[in-house]
């Protein structure tokens, strides 16, 4: 059952205002979520992905960052919206699960009132309320004895824990969106497929929509409808999760695919590495941005940046020469050497 | 072998470093914390080990008392045919020459204020190996090996380069000495793929140059397999099943090496979703469970697993676990 659309971000642009010029980070993204579905965004670092989530969310400071597009929640625009109107969002609209679960909390304070606050804020629970409410949450996100928890600084809890207080907070007021950026990083395999496993089960009881801000392929490939590869500030490749890793057309996402070891493969298999680094966002290249690393790039890619393109319903990508193309005469062959940069 | 300038010849069977029932533990009385609590292993020349577990488990602690930043608290290290434990500072110092270590954060681990072609060759200065010349020289043609132009880049600072570049620099500073053993402590976990990637096949690159013997200690299962020619899996500082790489992640026998292969996620939509096989998180390592440290949290747990430590026993050829119940038996 497709739901209706909940976010429609359209031609985003987000500059930081630095020493040596503004720094674009992100260039032009558009993308669409409807309810009950999971988007996975994916990059390496630097890639824009978090100041992306940020830009949606409306956590980027205002002074120092020029955002131009349009971000509308639900058809109402919520870019550079007063922080009045985006206070009533959060929490109960659109929550955000951030990466570093040792940070995000406050140190402080008791895990309960840091559950029951935003109970408190948004929907006027009374105290007795909102700490009856705090204690079912703990309970399903898988904290043992929660009442005891509930009386615990963040410092007595370790990582994996953390995060499920984390998501517990996000998930308090029962938003429509969690938005949840890097969820996993730092945790342990074990507790990484639990937290994981959480998140969708919590997802599916709820009809809540997701976005899966991740490094890592693997993350991604089994927990989301949609994926959108970002590269130096652009999506370079945007499509449904299974025609991604069947028929991928961007160089870029199969050289990061290559480069990821897998289970699966017998030791010492080779990997593809992919050679330089991405681009300086101050003085981006002016063609493809993975121009400079891409084993396949002609002089057309160095000069001119392609455009992002519907090639076949729902997938898209920015390549002059795409792995996909029909004709495998218009495919140049790789360069048995990539260039160093 | 105190004296480095002496190779002792030593033959194919002996191992190159042999760990005999290591116990390294911090703090005392009711707060000590069992970090290594009783492993063995050994290594044979030019293999890479790879040393997996999630973190807790000791495999840090495990690298760092075999080079000896940790003082083991019990237990034998052997290395050629050194007993580390019981050395004196001035033969640790020796030792250092042979055995060198690379550490996870790449960025930190480097002098800030020093020029990457001193930070490389400070080792040959500090042994007074070759003229200062010829010193500079060596230490060109290390950076040039992993990848850094010593010629443009040999005066810049740490601060200039990117993680991967400070770990390529880190690489040379370990192997400028040309060491026989190498511990690598998740040398690429702050990488992003890409980087990572070129790390690793660096790493084999000058693994079979220099024919060095490589502890990999990582908690990526995917990136231990592929570096690794065995694999050793690590629970609350005890080992819990050692096998050459292919045949443990076929067929593991210990129930915790199956709960963290079902764990990993693989970049493959088709691959079976990755349920959580284990609940929980591993118990305190300052009051382990008895018996079998990971039967509170083992599918297969009986009473007997309360009371008798599993011994690590031979279950097929090389492959070793300590389980009283392996699967597949």
């Amino acid at each position: 059952m497709s739901g209706r659309r909940l976010l429609d971000v359209e031609d985003l642009h987000v500059s930081f205002a630095t020493s040596r010029g503004p720094l674009r980070a992100v260039q032009g993204v558009s993308l669409t979520l409807d309810q009950g579905k999971t988007l996975g965004i994916v990059g390496e670092s630097g890639s824009g992905k978090t100041v992306l989530s940020r830009a949606i969310m409306g956590l980027l400071h205002r002074a120092s960052t020029t955002q131009t597009g349009s971000v509308r929640y639900d058809g109402t625009e919520i870019l550079n919206a007063p922080n009045d109107d985006l206070r009533k969002l959060w929490s109960t609209h659109i929550a955000m699960v951030f990466q570093d679960p040792m940070t995000s909390l406050n140190p402080v304070q008791r895990i309960g009132n840091q559950i029951t606050e935003p109970l408190k804020i948004h929907l006027n629970l009374s105290k007795g309320e909102a700490k009856e409410t705090a204690l079912s949450l703990l309970m399903q996100v898988g904290i043992p004895s929660p009442v005891e928890r509930y009386e615990a600084y963040p410092f007595e809890l370790s990582g994996g824990m953390r995060q499920r207080v984390m998501i517990a907070i996000a998930l308090a007021c029962a938003p429509r969106l969690l938005m949840a950026d890097e969820p996993t990083t730092g945790l342990d395999v074990t507790v990484q497929a639990q937290i994981l496993d959480l998140l969708s089960q919590l997802q599916h009881e709820r009809d809540m929509a997701m976005i899966l801000v991740t490094h890592d392929l693997g993350v991604v490939a089994t927990r989301t409808d949609e994926i959108i590869v970002m590269y130096a500030g652009n999506v370079v490749e945007r499509a449904p999760t299974n025609v991604l890793f069947k028929s991928m057309a961007m160089p870029y996402t199969e050289a990061l695919l290559k480069s990821t070891p897998r289970i699966a493969e017998p030791s010492h298999t080779r990997l593809t590495a992919i050679e330089g680094r991405p681009p300086d966002l101050l003085n981006p290249p002016s063609g493809c941005p993975f121009s400079p690393r891409c084993p396949y790039a002609q002089e057309k890619c160095h000069l001119e940046k392609p455009p992002l393109v519907e090639a076949a319903p729902g997938h898209s990508y920015a390549c002059w020469y795409p792995l996909t193309a029909s004709d495998p005469a218009s495919r140049p062959s790789p360069r048995p050497d990539p260039v160093q940069v | 072998m105190t004296d480095t300038t002496v190779d002792t010849p030593t033959v194919a069977t002996d191992p190159l470093l042999s760990v005999e029932d290591l116990h390294v533990s911090f703090g005392r009385g009711n707060a000590t914390v069992q970090a290594v609590a009783g492993i063995t292993f050994s290594m044979q020349q030019g293999e890479t080990l790879g040393l997996v577990g999630e973190s807790g488990c000791g495999k840090s602690t495990t690298g760092r008392a075999i080079v000896q930043v940790e003082k083991a608290t019990s237990g034998r290290i052997t290395f050629g045919e050194t007993e580390l434990t019981s050395l004196s500072r001035g033969d640790l110092r020796t030792l250092r020459t042979q055995v060198q270590m690379i550490f996870q954060d790449p960025i930190s681990s480097l002098n800030p204020r020093r020029r990457v072609i001193d930070i490389v060759s400070e080792p040959l200065t500090i042994w007074k190996i070759g003229s200062k010349e010829e010193r500079v020289e060596t230490s060109r043609a290390m950076l040039d090996q992993v990848g850094i132009d010593p010629y443009v880049n040999g005066s810049r600072r740490p601060r200039e380069f990117s993680g991967g570049q400070c770990q390529r620099i880190s690489i040379a500073r370990a192997l400028v000495l040309k060491p026989k053993l190498l511990v690598c402590d998740e040398i690429v976990s702050a990488l992003d793929v890409s980087v990572q990637a070129q790390i690793l096949n660096l790493l084999q690159d000058l693994k079979r140059e220099y024919d060095l013997t490589v502890l990999f200690i990582a908690h990526d299962l995917a990136v231990v397999k592929n570096v690794s020619d065995r694999v050793a899996v690590m629970y609350l500082g005890r080992l819990c099943e050692i096998a050459p790489s292919d045949l443990l992640y076929e067929t593991p026998a210990h129930h915790y090496t199956a709960a963290l292969l079902a764990s990993a996620v693989e970049p493959d939509p088709e691959a079976p979703r990755t349920v959580a096989a284990l609940t929980g998180e591993p118990p305190s390592p300052i009051n382990p469970p008895s018996g079998c440290r990971f039967r509170t949290r083992c599918p297969r747990a009986e009473a007997r697993c309360t009371e008798e430590v599993p011994e690590m026993r031979e279950i097929g050829p090389g492959h070793q676990v300590a389980c009283h119940f392996p699967i597949g038996t």
